[in-house]
């Protein structure tokens, strides 16, 4: 199981879902902080809700106010990289290039595949996190330093 | 972020350090907070510049340290950074982003503007920082403080001079 579950987590690092700063995050897992990886990455999707939405509206705005969206994207691109969501922030680095050059087609199109590799990522770890849970904590206890 | 090798740096970090952490990203705020628990400070968070200026004003000698991000929506982390380098001395920490011409706007204090002095006076090709430490004679500086801000600075003129030739 527990074997399974790596090999999981392998997969989403191989595919560029996440990067190493995923891995910072799970050092910072420990006995007194059992779940805090699940806990950023839950913070992390309820936070940038408002974000994602937020740029939608601006977005639908005419003409683009691409200061204020390059602005916005630059706070979701923090938390996304804080997290470790590597194809998210790849997206959003495109996007705040759109907003330089001043391309509201270039803007429009990165956002909806933005929002693809997002939901995407969402799935992928609820289900990391759900097995890893199902694992349990004698398992993580067990895991050495 | 990052805690790479922490375990092996724990004696050097100063157990019971008092920060205080600026961010009105939730998510960046909570990990900042986890990752400066983990170092063994005594954080306190807050997602308002202007509710960090309201603490500091009333504990001055409440915290150690501050660490601010840079763009934030009440007030950015520089005039956080200019109103607490007025009013008291605390060294603040800005973070998100690592653009050289961010980097100088952030060290505008009275050592910057003795850097700049001695960096004219010995000129910009001679300047070395055993040299350049000797003519500010701060108190506290070291020469990897100034060799680094002096390998930031050089940064920042190639990239004013680029700019000013394409115009």
């Amino acid at each position: 199981m527990q074997r399974q579950l790596a090999n999981m987590k392998q997969s989403l690092f191989d595919q560029g879902y996440l990067d190493e700063q995923f891995i910072q995050l799970e050092e910072l897992q420990d006995d007194a902080n059992p779940n805090f990886v699940e806990e950023v990455v839950t913070l992390y999707y309820r936070d940038s809700a408002r974000l994602i939405q937020s740029i939608e509206q601006a977005l639908e705005k005419s003409p683009l106010d691409f200061s204020k969206l390059e602005c916005l994207m630059h706070q979701f691109k923090g938390s996304s990289s804080s997290i470790g969501a590597k194809r998210v922030k790849s997206e959003c680095t495109q996007f705040k290039e759109y907003c330089r050059v001043g391309n509201s087609d270039g803007c429009k199109r990165t956002f909806q595949q933005l929002k693809k590799e997002y939901a995407t990522l969402k799935k992928k770890v609820e289900v990391y996190f759900q097995f890893a849970r199902q694992i349990g904590p004698v398992e993580k206890a067990c895991r050495s330093k | 972020m990052s805690i790479e090798g922490i375990s092996g740096y724990a004696e050097n970090f100063p157990a019971g350090m008092r920060v205080l952490a600026v961010d009105d990203s939730p998510t960046c705020l909570n990990l900042l907070e986890t990752l400066l628990t983990e170092c063994h400070y005594i954080v306190t968070t807050t997602n308002q510049a202007r509710v960090a200026l309201e603490m500091i004003r009333e504990n001055k000698d409440g915290f150690d340290l501050v660490i601010s991000n840079v763009h934030m929506p009440d007030m950015d982390g520089f005039k956080l950074l200019e109103l607490v380098g007025l009013e008291m001395d605390l060294p603040v920490i800005l973070s998100g982003n690592s653009d050289p011409e961010l980097v100088m706007r952030a060290i505008s204090h009275e050592p910057h503007k003795k850097f700049v002095q001695s960096v004219n006076h010995l000129g910009i090709e001679n300047a070395v920082p055993e040299e350049i430490l000797d003519m500010m004679n701060v108190e506290g500086l070291t020469l990897e403080m100034v060799a680094s801000h002096l390998q930031k600075y050089k940064l920042y003129l190639r990239r004013i001079r680029l700019e000013a030739a394409e115009t």
